[in-house]
């Protein structure tokens, strides 16, 4: 532990949990996540019922509970979260979650003003209400009624609890994982602002994406926001972009969320990447863990296959990079080691009977000009796509530049993309995917390059 | 020794290419690897200069963003051209005096206030120290070592080398200032002796 007043969230050693215990409700299911995460700390389930659950015992009051506890996780029915804040005050607890909804997501002010000042009074502090928990899956913590994240890079913070539970149900599929993860709901008293400040100084994490609807404290947000953009990078999705979803989002979390221009102005000035969507946001986040940025934006696309190869190139143009063709010089390098065939332009078109050779000759002379590059390998079933997988390995480890991949497709690739992901390689299901990720990259690299002063007004 | 990047700048004149020959000389008499890299640009017209140092096992003399464990600017709102460089929490060394440049002297009102200057290292890192290096300077007899002074400052927190290393480079680097410059390198280097910790 590092000594910041949040690590009671997120790395406790002894958790009480005040829900219910019974199969099917939110503070059991709490309870199951922490023991099917084998979280090693203590973990005190309590409910007046008494009685044991998952093989803990179960006690009747916060008063009761054994031992010095770091974090309170409430998710009981209202009128009773009061009562057992102040018990957790008078147990000297200094962090809780409180899950349970009803507070001024509908309109209910005065409940969640409560809220605040009793926990003041004690000089507890709060994520929540009305959210979906945390994660840390580095210490197996997991107060969440969500997917269990598996370990990783990324801190997702969200205001809605469920997309952000339908992000780690995706994340799984694709075996990303998360450094951290919150929920924080009605961000009564720590929010955005407090836990991006946290998250920026977060070793395990190198990517911190925010899902919002909207910004409260605006000033204060985009200064965290400016202050972590310069030390790793902030992805943003923001929801309520049209008309129809400002609507819902103003109903979702009651926040209003503001006409889209204006957001895109302030994540700018902040230095924030946004992306519109998941799929996005892991694509990115992914390149991030792992991949150098780029010095510039210039991009070479290799591929033994036109098609695929020109999508990636319009979209990579589309999208601001330079996909100029290689100088003289590079192409008579070029020339002696590539078939007669390939076409020495950007793309350069290898030509389908290319394989592990050409694959790694033409990329280590294309990165010797270019500041990244895309791969696109069409597998066909007769050659081998594992070798140009090494080729591709070998040449991008050579120089610290960023280098995907679009390995197509699906089972006669599976080897291959397996080597790809050993090495760390990103491998997306297309060169646009590629090409969206590189922007972003370079956008990311320009963030860092701007002048200083444009972070002030 | 570890590995550590310094990243400095200045005005052209101020000495930022010899503070990082005194360090590459120091680094080759205590058998350490050194890098170095600098940009002069139009320095000789009082354009901003900055330099890098890099020690220990590195093959590319160039500090990547955010890489830098500590920066130096012999001038206040020099620091904004290294800013980037800067690994985040690391330290920042100020000469607190404001010189007038080649493009604050076209547009004066584009120069930033103190206060915004340090709002901007504030971002970064809380770990921000101003030098009265001028003063030490000219205390030392000559008004042109700013550069030892910071130095001086610098190495009394950041002992990368012995004191002796330091000095007698620095007396090797010019022997005709060596005894001005060395002065002032010691008082520097004793001014922050008694002070705190940047933090």
């Amino acid at each position: 532990m590092t000594g910041h007043p949040l690590d009671s969230f997120f790395a406790p050693l002894a958790v009480a949990f005040a829900g219910s215990v019974k199969p099917g409700k939110i503070g059991f299911e709490l309870i199951r996540n922490m023991k099917e995460g084998n979280y090693e700390g203590e973990i005190y389930p309590i409910n007046p019922a008494g009685g044991d659950v998952l093989g803990y015992r179960v006690y009747p009051s916060v008063s009761a509970l054994p031992g010095k506890i770091d974090l309170i996780v409430i998710s009981l029915p209202h009128q009773a979260i009061l009562d057992s804040l102040d018990q957790a005050g008078a147990r000297g607890i200094k962090a809780a979650v409180v899950i349970s909804s009803g507070f001024s997501e509908v309109g209910n002010d005065q409940a969640e003003k409560t809220l605040v000042e009793t926990a003041r009074r004690w000089g507890i502090r709060l994520i929540g209400p009305n959210c979906a928990g945390l994660m840390n899956p580095w210490a197996r913590h997991f107060p969440s009624i969500e997917v269990r994240a598996l370990p990783g890079y990324t801190a997702l913070l969200t205001q809605s609890g469920a997309l952000g539970g339908a992000a780690l149900a995706l994340a799984e599929e694709r075996g990303f994982g998360f450094s951290k993860f919150i929920s924080y709901g009605n961000r009564c008293d720590l929010g955005d602002i407090e836990l991006l400040a946290y998250l920026a100084d977060d070793p395990q994490t190198r990517a911190i994406v925010v899902y919002m609807e909207g910004v409260d404290r605006g000033r204060e947000f985009l200064r965290a926001a400016k202050s972590a953009s310069l030390r790793k990078p902030v992805v943003a999705i923001k929801a309520g972009r049209t008309r129809a979803g400002t609507r819902a989002a103003s109903s979702h979390t009651g926040t209003m969320a503001g006409v889209d221009e204006v957001y895109n102005a302030a994540f700018r000035k902040a230095g924030i990447l946004r992306v519109e969507g998941v799929e996005e946001m892991f694509d990115l986040c992914q390149a991030i863990s792992h991949c150098p940025l780029p010095e510039g934006n210039k991009v070479a696309i290799v591929t033994n296959s036109g098609g695929p190869g020109i999508l990636a190139a319009d979209k990579a143009e589309s999208l601001g990079l330079n996909v100029n063709e290689p100088s003289p010089s590079l192409v008579e390098s070029l020339k002696p080691r590539l078939s007669p065939h390939a076409s020495l332009k950007n793309p350069v078109d290898l030509t389908v009977e290319s394989g592990y050779e050409e694959y790694a000759a033409a990329l280590e002379a294309v990165l010797s000009e270019y500041d990244a590059a895309i791969v696109i390998n069409v597998a066909t079933p007769y050659l081998d796509s594992t070798g140009i997988a090494r080729g591709v390995i070998e040449a991008a480890g050579r120089r610290r530049k960023p280098v995907l991949t679009s390995f197509m497709a699906g089972r006669i690739v599976k080897d291959a993309v397996g080597l790809l992901d050993e090495a760390q390689i990103v491998n997306l299901a297309t060169g646009e995917r590629c090409a969206f990720v590189l922007s972003k990259l370079t956008e990311r690299t320009k963030i860092l390059e701007r002048s200083p002063f444009a972070l002030l007004d | 020794m570890t590995q550590f990047s310094l990243a400095l700048s200045g005005l052209g004149g101020q000495g930022i290419m010899t503070v990082s020959q005194i360090l590459a000389a120091a680094a080759g008499r205590e058998g350490v690897r050194v890098l170095l890299f600098e940009g002069t640009g139009i320095s000789q017209r009082g354009g901003g200069v900055f330099g890098f140092v890099r020690l220990g096992d590195f093959s590319n003399p160039k500090i990547p963003l955010n890489g830098a464990e500590a920066l130096i600017s012999l001038e206040l709102s020099e620091v904004a051209s290294i800013f980037a460089f800067l690994k985040p929490g690391g330290e920042v060394w100020i000469n607190a005096a404001r010189i007038p440049g080649y493009y604050s002297k076209l547009r004066p009102e584009l120069y930033p206030p103190e206060g915004k200057i340090l709002d901007l290292i504030r971002l970064k890192t809380p770990r921000v120290r101003f030098i009265p290096a001028d003063r030490l300077a000219r205390e030392a007899g000559s008004a042109q070592a700013v550069n030892m002074a910071m130095l001086g400052a610098f190495i009394r927190r950041n002992p990368l080398f012995s004191k002796e290393s330091l000095i007698w480079a620095i007396e090797e680097s010019n022997k005709k200032f060596a005894e001005k410059n060395t002065n002032a390198f010691r008082r520097g280097f004793d001014f922050v002796q008694t002070e705190e910790t940047p933090e």
